[in-house]
């Protein structure tokens, strides 16, 4: 087991220097730079002087030279200035990830919420019109982009009651009524697109887990329907939606991008668009290789999970 | 939103027994009732999704107007965002074309990027995660690098830098969600070989001597078959889903080609209070479109994998 | 050879406004001969109501004005520092020497751009490579560390302009100056690289450099940690992505014309929004006080629902135009006769009722006012002459003579843009192109690359859809010397416009001291609309609505995108406003 995980750990930190030296490159193949996006339409600025503001950005310099730089100053926790706001990008980083956290987090709250007894009784009364229409909500949750959910929100939130949620982040703790005014509908419109996964993922472990033995032997036992679903089978049968959930963190992570753009909630997400847009090299490595050492850790834990359930696949 | 129902299924189904059913094989017709009366739901589906083949095929006969012609008033201008009357049954768009002829051509270039980005990102998944599991080793590691970092860089990224550098066209969309797909469908099938490797018929045509590629097609191939199958289905709908997004984002299929997306994201945004029925009405397409295809997804899921079948 | 070149294009000779005191006069003539519609419009029947609704020279407000509240607008500010990039709102906390003046009680204003005197009182011409400017005395920086309210001296003026004047967002305004010496004081020597009769004009806001204190800029962190200046606000919090919150300075030093401190409000809050729909929902439940719209469209929707919002519209000066660059240097287009031919083949009413319902005025070569036409009811087809017309059947004739009797093919590159709709343009467009054989392809870019493009850094194939190369004020040499004269580079002449009788014009323009201008002008204006470099087609008017409980002058001169910062320096907000808190952003 050991092996196993140092393995991993290993394969991890591998997928993290290639994610670094692919981002790295990638963004220097665009057209464009940070010097241009920030200038005023009126701007009239001569070609030297162009130059000579990306010199001090220092982007004339060669590109391994760069890289250098900017690696070795990952790897001390130094994610480098952003080009457009010349402030350390780890600490805007660390700004984002505290709204992208409480956002994650209640929509995941607000899934489960919706996920778990609608998935319960949908398995419990398979192929019933319960089940059908629950999994029909369920997809419709897939089916509506949230984007597209989060303009009409907003827009008809304004018109009919004439508020819409506040601008300006507060974390939980210093003050939860505005926080939770302003991430309930986001949260929302983001849970009801995971709840729609969540559900489907309950159902069929549930499901899965209500043939087995065990709970065969449960009912033999004369032990009543809902104490054996209670008891046995919805215990056994969450391990699979946790993990289902972990792996949706990574994706709430970057796929909340839109809602945060139109709410105007400044996340990691809206982040990382506004970078690729400005150009801003050293911000989207930064939150491009956070991302990625999110999403290598979930999977890691993920497979661990799996690893440590079932013991023939440790060997592979 | 990209990825949930590819990890959704990353458990590998292994078939127990195949599945008995109880009508003559080559019998379609009763094959086709026997699934409709097992799934309703999934038969449903199954027509509307027809529906929408038929659509997109008949769309020169179906559409009342030119998708793309202005249509002018008496004083050559443009009428521009008519609400839907006689004339123009679901309204006019803020270029003063048809939009119900824009819905309906518009469910070919949806059939087609669904279809495309579908087929070849399952496709790229299927080989890679074939090659991956079956011969393992440093190929395998390789590969499943290569997988997770394409996986590790988010998608918004992705399909930034593809448009900005080869520029934006029908082709690229289906490019850049063929390659979102493809890591997630290369891992489920690197899941079903190897679990379907732990069973001795492959050991046992391995002793006899088949070649890998015999191997991979007589026993790998079935199995790996129904998770793609399922996969495939869902991510119909999501890469409609996807191809709004990426008009929301401006990086769209370009006009004056009508999409449902671009429509929705474009023009039914920009003008959700004054003319909603621009975005009303590509949004109820995209919906039914893809709920269809997400509860065919679940019907095929649990018809094909037995452990789900019904008591 | 390289160095003359080089020489011309690092002065860019930011000479003279030879229009302005012609402009001054004329429209001095009009306001006074009664002309208070000198900008209405020939305009379907639902503008006119908009018209008598809100007259175009904007009501005085009550008065005294009432001292407090919390203002809020929207704004993109990425970097609250005039080092890394500029932006109008850093007027909030930083000044230039001189400013546009923007407020309703000098109705003046609204015709004729007056220079309000804001660091410097005063100036003079030694000679036109030389000017003296004096400071007005006692104004303080913010009284924080580590500047801590010192005074502002002719020290900080020479040390702002070493600072920034080479740093491309400022370099077209600051480049013309050579050497800054201080002469005691409140006084400072500006020694110009070329002369220029009308320096003083260069240093009015806009694309300006601000006045920054030394300590702060040597301080740890710089000007964006230690963001103190001299302005009417003080930044209080930063939040990228977000917004910023902005306090009174309790010790500015401008007056309003009765004697008053300003300024009126406590605190301004700006809100980076990024989307449209959240503008309109925040304005919807008054959390945006004043707010650019760019369309009627959603001018009308909000109408709807917020029926006592003010509306200031105004005929734009010449920003935010419809336009099409081409590739000059390649087949087809080097021709004249295809971009008459193009320039032809659109019907420009058309155009104007897309993107704006018809609300727009036609667009030529640059803008009208600085060709002498400076009363709305001149700005027509007859002006612009038969290139602008709408005109197929001549189109494929020109096109024919010219060797193109079945047309050719185009690529129209083009990107969507906050604030323009060049999705249906550009789908207009190439239906126009069409209408006389030349078959358009539509490419749409990454918005980023567009801007690129359109910022003359990358090339493009064959045509672009963009708005013309703009000034940053009211100036001749910004709108048409810089973006004509073939000696400037594709980064500030972005076709690499080569016309060597137009060269001759320009230089004759920039060498007469300026009694001929406005005739040379004219003179540049006709070769130019015969020979169509650029395709221009309408510009759309500005408009800037209002909540009921706010009242803010503004300025048509210095208006786009936001420059003059809606004025919160001069705006105050009634007791109906809603009561807000300013301690932190988040409130």
């Amino acid at each position: 087991m050991r092996t196993y995980v140092a393995r991993r750990v290993l394969q991890g930190l591998l997928v993290l220097w290639l994610v670094s030296l692919a981002i790295f490159s990638l963004v220097r193949i665009l057209p464009g730079d940070a010097v241009i996006m920030q200038l005023d339409q009126a701007a009239a600025p001569s070609p030297e002087t162009l130059a000579r503001a990306r010199q001090e950005l220092g982007l004339e310099r060669p590109f391994l030279a760069q890289y250098r730089t900017w690696i070795t100053g990952a790897l001390h926790g130094d994610l480098g200035r952003s080009l457009i706001t010349r402030r350390s990008v780890t600490s805007e980083l660390g700004k984002r990830i505290s709204l992208t956290s409480h956002l994650a987090v209640m929509s995941i709250v607000v899934a489960l919420l919706i996920a778990l007894p609608i998935g319960v009784l949908s398995a419990v009364k398979q192929d019933t019109a319960s089940d059908y229409l629950a999994r029909f909500f369920a997809v419709l949750g897939l089916s509506l982009p949230d984007f597209w959910l989060a303009t009409v929100v907003i827009t008809f939130l304004a018109i009919w009651v004439q508020w819409i949620p506040p601008v300006g982040f507060a974390p939980l703790w210093e003050d939860p009524a505005r926080c939770l005014g302003q991430l309930l509908i986001p949260a929302l419109i983001i849970g009801a697109r995971l709840a729609a996964v969540s559900m489907r993922m309950t159902r069929s472990s549930l499901l899965e887990v209500l043939r087995q033995d065990y709970i065969r032997t449960a009912r033999a036992k004369g032990a009543r329907e809902r104490a054996v679903i209670v008891r046995h089978a919805m215990k056994n049968a969450f391990i699979p939606v946790v993990t289902v959930i972990g792996q949706q963190f990574s994706v709430l992570l970057g796929g909340t991008v839109i809602v945060e753009f139109i709410f105007l909630q400044p996340g990691v997400g809206s982040l990382m668009l506004d970078a690729v847009l400005l150009r801003d090299y050293t911000l989207i490595q930064g939150a491009v290789l956070f991302f990625a050492a999110v999403i290598v850790v979930t999977n890691l834990l993920v497979d661990l999970s799996y690893a440590w359930l079932d013991p023939r696949i440790r060997y592979r | 939103m990209i990825r949930e129902s590819v990890i959704a299924d990353t458990a590998p189904a292994v078939p127990r027994g195949r599945l008995r059913a109880p009508f003559a094989p080559g019998d379609a017709w009763a094959a086709a009732w026997w699934l409709a009366r097992r799934k309703p739901l999934g038969a449903a589906s199954a027509l509307i999704v027809l529906g929408l083949v038929v659509v997109a095929l008949l769309a020169p006969v179906l559409a009342p107007r030119d998708p793309y012609a202005f249509n002018l008033n008496e004083r050559g201008l443009p009428i521009r965002m008519q609400a839907p009357s006689a004339a123009f049954p679901l309204g006019t768009d803020p270029l003063g074309r048809d939009v119900l002829s824009r819905i309906v051509y518009g469910a070919r270039v949806s059939l087609v990027v669904g279809l495309a980005s579908v087929l070849i990102g399952t496709l790229l998944g299927t080989v890679l995660g074939l090659v991956s599991g079956y011969w393992e080793g440093t190929l395998d590691h390789v590969i499943q690098r290569g997988v997770d970092t394409t996986m590790a860089i988010p998608a918004i990224v992705l399909a930034l830098a593809v448009m900005s550098v080869l520029g934006q066209s029908l082709t690229n969309i289906i490019l850049v969600i063929a390659l979102v797909i493809a890591p997630g469908a290369s891992r489920v099938v690197r899941g079903t070989v190897l679990a379907v490797k732990q069973h001795t018929f492959v050991d046992a045509a391995q002793a006899i001597g088949a070649s890998p590629g015999r191997v991979v097609v007589r026993h790998v191939l079935p199995n790996v078959f129904a998770p793609i199958l399922v996969i495939a289905t869902v991510w119909l709908g999501n890469a409609i889903v996807i191809e709004a997004a990426l008009s929301f984002l401006g990086l769209g299929t370009p006009p004056p080609t009508p999409t449902w997306g671009a429509m929705l994201s474009g023009e039914g945004r920009r003008n959700l209070e004054t003319a909603p029925y621009l975005a009303i009405f590509p949004g109820v397409a995209i919906s039914i479109v893809v709920l269809a295809f997400n509860m065919l997804g679940d019907a095929l899921r649990d018809l094909l994998d037995p452990r789900l079948r019904s008591r | 050879m390289n160095t003359v070149l080089s020489l011309l294009t690092r002065s860019l000779a930011l000479i003279v406004l030879a229009w302005y005191p012609f402009a001054a006069t004329a429209q001095e003539k009009t306001a006074t001969s009664g002309d208070a519609q000198g900008y209405a419009y020939a305009a379907p029947a639902f503008i006119k109501e908009l018209d008598t609704r809100y007259p175009a020279q904007p009501p005085v407000p009550p008065s005294p004005p009432r001292y407090g509240g919390v203002l809020h607008f929207p704004a993109t500010v990425r970097a609250f520092d005039p080092m890394a990039g500029y932006r109008p709102e850093l007027a909030l906390v930083w000044d230039t020497l001189t400013e546009w003046e923007a407020t309703w009680y000098f109705p003046e204003v609204q015709r004729t751009p007056t220079i309000r005197k804001t660091l410097a009182t005063s100036w003079e011409m030694v000679n036109p490579s030389t000017w003296i400017f004096k400071l007005r005395q006692g104004v303080r920086f913010h009284n924080r560390p580590p500047v801590n309210g010192r005074e502002m001296t002719a020290e900080d003026v020479k040390y702002s302009y070493e600072l920034l004047k080479d740093k491309a967002q400022y370099s077209t305004r600051a480049a013309l100056v050579k050497t800054i010496q201080v002469v005691d004081k409140y006084t400072v020597r500006f020694e110009l690289s070329m002369p220029d009769p009308r320096f003083y004009l260069n240093v009015v806001d806009s694309l300006s450099p601000v006045i920054v204190p030394r300590e702060a800029v040597e301080a740890p962190g710089g000007l964006a940690e230690n963001p103190i200046g001299t302005g009417a606000f003080m930044l209080k919090e930063f939040s990228p992505g977000e917004g910023a919150l902005l306090v009174r300075n309790p010790s500015y030093y401008l007056k309003d014309h009765e004697g008053r401190q300003l300024p009126y409000v406590d605190a301004v809050r700006l809100f980076f929004t990024k989307d449209p729909a959240t503008d309109t929902a925040l304005f919807r439940t008054r959390q945006l006080d004043l707010m650019r719209v760019s369309t009627l469209d959603v001018l009308y929707a909000l109408m709807k629902t917020v029926p006592d919002l003010a509306l200031y519209r105004v005929p734009s000066f010449g920003w935010g135009d419809y336009g099409v660059s081409m590739a000059l240097d390649k087949k087809p287009y080097s021709d004249v006769r295809v971009r008459q031919a193009l320039s032809m083949a659109i019907n420009r009413d058309v155009v104007a009722e897309v993107i704006n319902r018809g609300d727009a005025a036609l667009y030529g070569p640059f803008p009208w006012a600085l060709a002498g036409y400076t009363k709305r009811a001149d700005y027509t087809y007859a002006s612009l002459g038969p290139n602008y017309e709408h005109n197929v059947k001549k189109g494929k004739e020109l096109l024919a003579a010219a060797g193109y009797p079945n047309g050719f093919d185009m690529e129209l590159e083009w990107a969507e843009f906050q604030g323009w709709t060049f999705n249906e343009f550009a789908q207009l467009v190439a239906r126009f192109f069409g209408d006389v054989g030349v078959r358009v392809k539509l490419k749409q870019l990454e918005t980023s690359t567009w801007i690129a493009k359109a910022a003359g850094v990358q090339p493009f194939t064959h045509t672009l859809a963009a708005f013309s190369p703009i000034g940053a004020g009211p100036s001749f040499m910004d709108w048409v010397y810089l973006r004509y004269h073939s000696s400037f580079p594709r980064t500030i002449n972005r076709e690499g416009i080569s016309d060597p009788k137009l060269d001759d014009l320009l230089t004759t323009w920039r060498l007469d001291p300026g009694e001929k201008r406005p005739a040379i002008q004219r003179a540049i204006w006709d070769h130019l609309r015969q020979n169509v470099y650029r395709i221009t087609t309408i510009v759309p008017p500005h408009y800037r609505i209002a909540q009921s409980y706010v009242h803010a002058g503004a300025n048509p001169y210095c208006w786009f995108p936001g420059y003059c910062s809606y004025e919160a320096k001069t705006a105050w907000m009634t007791e109906k406003a809603p009561s807000r808190k300013f301690e932190k952003f988040a409130q």
